[in-house]
């Protein structure tokens, strides 16, 4: 299988971006949620920042798993 | 002799060779045995539990009548794991930044209805009568799942100045 399966070409990615994008601003919308009303003490903030950052990097690994693979 | 036994209705009349045989190869389902047990009870259990805890990978793998078959789906385990981590770290982020308990329930199942439509994977594979096969299944779909997950969480992290 080539790398097209597993990683989405350029155009799909922005395709991709405004579309989820657009999910989150109308489900925080249709929820009434107000953006930056989050009061998360710093270490908390740190501590997510982590968080993202290791499920960015899993991600990425299991593409590159995958793209190994095949 | 041998004519007769051929037209015998009794099953021991076969010959021992048939007989052999016979009794090796697995039991054919019956629907009115309630003993019995269907080829797809295993395997259907075990996609009913990932179905349950990501709602989005539906793999199906029967194997019948066969032997030395080597099935592999560990790609498939490992992107289910990244993706149940995205998803907790969504719902956890969105409980996090809003109050109402109730409502951020509402606003994770919200997102996660809207993103499972485009995320429902079926992989069937079904072996009957083989030797010596192996079968490794690559969850393509999922990887890239894992990457639409990602890029949901980054636009709420965004969008809640959490970062």
């Amino acid at each position: 299988m080539s790398d097209q399966n597993n990683k989405m070409p350029e155009d799909l990615q922005v395709v991709s971006n405004k579309v989820i994008d657009l999910l989150v601003d109308t489900t925080f919308k249709k929820h009434d949620v107000k953006l930056q009303e989050t009061q998360v003490d710093d270490e908390t903030k740190n501590q997510l920042k982590e968080l993202v950052e290791d499920l960015q990097k899993s991600v990425k690994s299991l593409q590159k798993h995958n793209n190994n693979d095949n | 002799m041998a004519k007769k036994q051929y037209f015998a209705s009794a099953p021991g009349a076969y010959n021992n060779a048939n007989t052999n045989q016979r009794a090796r190869a697995p039991k054919r389902f019956n629907a009115l045995d309630p003993k019995s047990c269907h080829p797809f009870d295993d395997n259907t259990q075990q996609a009913n539990q990932s179905i349950k805890t990501t709602q989005q990978s539906f793999e199906s793998i029967v194997v019948k009548d066969s032997c030395d078959v080597e099935v592999t789906t560990t790609n498939t385990q490992a992107a289910v794991n990244v993706q149940i981590g995205l998803q907790a770290a969504i719902a956890l982020i969105i409980s996090i930044s809003v109050a109402d308990s109730d409502r951020a329930e509402e606003i994770t199942q919200d997102l996660y209805e809207k993103i499972k439509t485009t995320q429902i994977n079926h992989q069937q594979t079904y072996i009957e009568n083989s030797r010596g096969v192996q079968v490794t299944t690559t969850d393509t779909d999922i990887a890239v799942n894992a990457q639409i997950l990602l890029q949901v969480l980054l636009a709420i992290v965004a969008r809640l100045n959490l970062l």
